[in-house]
């Protein structure tokens, strides 16, 4: 699986925010640096993804297309945490299947209006955790100590944008290679928007 | 590991990809009903996977026989449950512990293709599986207390897990004895 891409989120007092590299390379050659890794799945759920992108594209689609298909089927619309069970079953099967893993590892966050903001690790075998902070890719090398030392409970908007900002400069930084821009998306109870931290 | 009429099981709380920590909060033993428990050790994609499938098969087997099921047939259901899967593994090694009817402390290990290995004693698995059953020969004694078995198994697990560079930050012990669970969480090393 490719390695180059770096995501990271975590929840500040009533949001989660995202970021992730918009690099698309082949090998060596960049092919675009507008890729928009942040999928969204519905008015309250971001997924941030990192690996293969056919993988990013499948995976993304199938879970988007089913949440809605239940929402309509139901009138009920899922709960972050049923998100995040529903696309492990997905992913777990997947691995012990004929047409293999999906080569992705991801960052679900959401809001709900009853649980509030919430972050989940999710990697390409099935493995679900629901976290404060959490970085998949290149990411974890560099940020999650930036984050173990600089998140904190209930963190403002500005505040968040702040760390958002200094894990994209430690990355870049330290990285050899290069990663040129980044898509940063928030999510409360107004839903999703794209932030521009540059 | 056992005690008299009462039997405790216990894990370090780390989840990891190799080196890098994911997190520090999670604990691999699954409290099946109120005198069993279901530890899973190994893969944690497997570990969620197995939890929900029996969750599942014993909700079955509660509303089929209208009684909880006993420690024997809950560790013979795991290992077929295993062995059904022989020639493509879950990457698990489970260990269940509980009380059978007359409050004898039923322990049992397995491998991932579901070879049980049924100790009245105490059984380890996991990572630092060989450390920990050092540990044990040296503390264990026969019937111990409540009080008394969560002292071992506390000081076991920690020295264990913190020569283990992969376990640890933290542990969690649940003590099942006729009164009830009880379930208390050690700090340990968090390096």
């Amino acid at each position: 699986m490719s390695m180059l891409d770096s995501i990271f989120g975590f929840v500040g007092k009533d949001f989660v925010i995202c970021a992730a590299d918009s690099t698309n390379a082949r090998s060596v050659v960049v092919m675009k640096d507008d890729l928009d890794k942040i999928k969204v799945l519905d008015d309250h759920k971001i997924l941030a993804m990192a690996g293969e992108v056919n993988s990013i594209a499948d995976l993304s689609e199938y879970v988007q297309k089913n949440v809605m298909l239940y929402s309509l089927r139901t009138s009920i619309s899922l709960s972050t945490a049923a998100v995040a069970n529903f696309m492990r079953g997905v992913i777990a099967k997947a691995i012990r299947s004929r047409g293999g893993a999906f080569q992705t590892n991801m960052i679900l966050a959401g809001y709900d209006e009853a649980d509030g903001p919430s972050v989940y690790f999710l990697d390409y075998l099935g493995t679900l955790h629901k976290l404060n902070y959490t970085a998949q890719g290149l990411a974890p090398l560099f940020v999650m100590s930036t984050m173990d030392r600089h998140w904190k409970e209930g963190m403002d908007v500005d505040e968040a944008i702040q760390l958002v900002k200094m894990c994209i400069s430690e990355v870049r930084k330290r990285v050899l290679v290069q990663q040129f821009k980044y898509t940063v998306k928030i999510v409360d109870k107004d839903g999703i928007r794209v932030l521009d931290v540059e | 590991m056992s005690g008299d009429g009462c039997v405790a099981i216990a894990s370090d709380t780390r989840l990891g990809q190799q080196y890098q920590t994911i997190a520090m909060d999670v604990p691999r033993m699954f409290k099946m009903h109120d005198r069993l428990f279901l530890g899973l050790t190994g893969l944690y994609t497997d570990t969620q996977t197995l939890y929900n499938l029996f969750k599942f098969k014993l909700s079955m087997y509660k509303m089929r026989e209208g009684r909880e099921i006993s420690p024997e047939t809950f560790a013979n259901l795991v290992s077929s449950t295993l062995y059904e899967k022989r020639f493509g593994p879950y990457f698990t090694e489970p260990i269940v512990v509980g009380l059978d009817k007359d409050n004898k402390p039923y322990l049992c290990g397995m491998d991932l293709l579901g070879a049980l290995a049924c100790e009245p004693d105490f059984v380890t698995l996991g990572t630092s599986t060989e450390m920990l059953l050092g540990a044990c020969e040296t503390f264990y004694r026969e019937n111990m207390n409540e009080d008394q078995l969560f002292e071992v198994v506390s000081q076991t697990l920690m020295m264990a897990t913190d020569r283990d560079c992969l376990s640890g930050w933290g542990g969690v012990v649940h003590i099942i004895s006729k009164e009830g669970i009880t379930t208390k969480t050690i700090k340990t090393r968090q390096d």
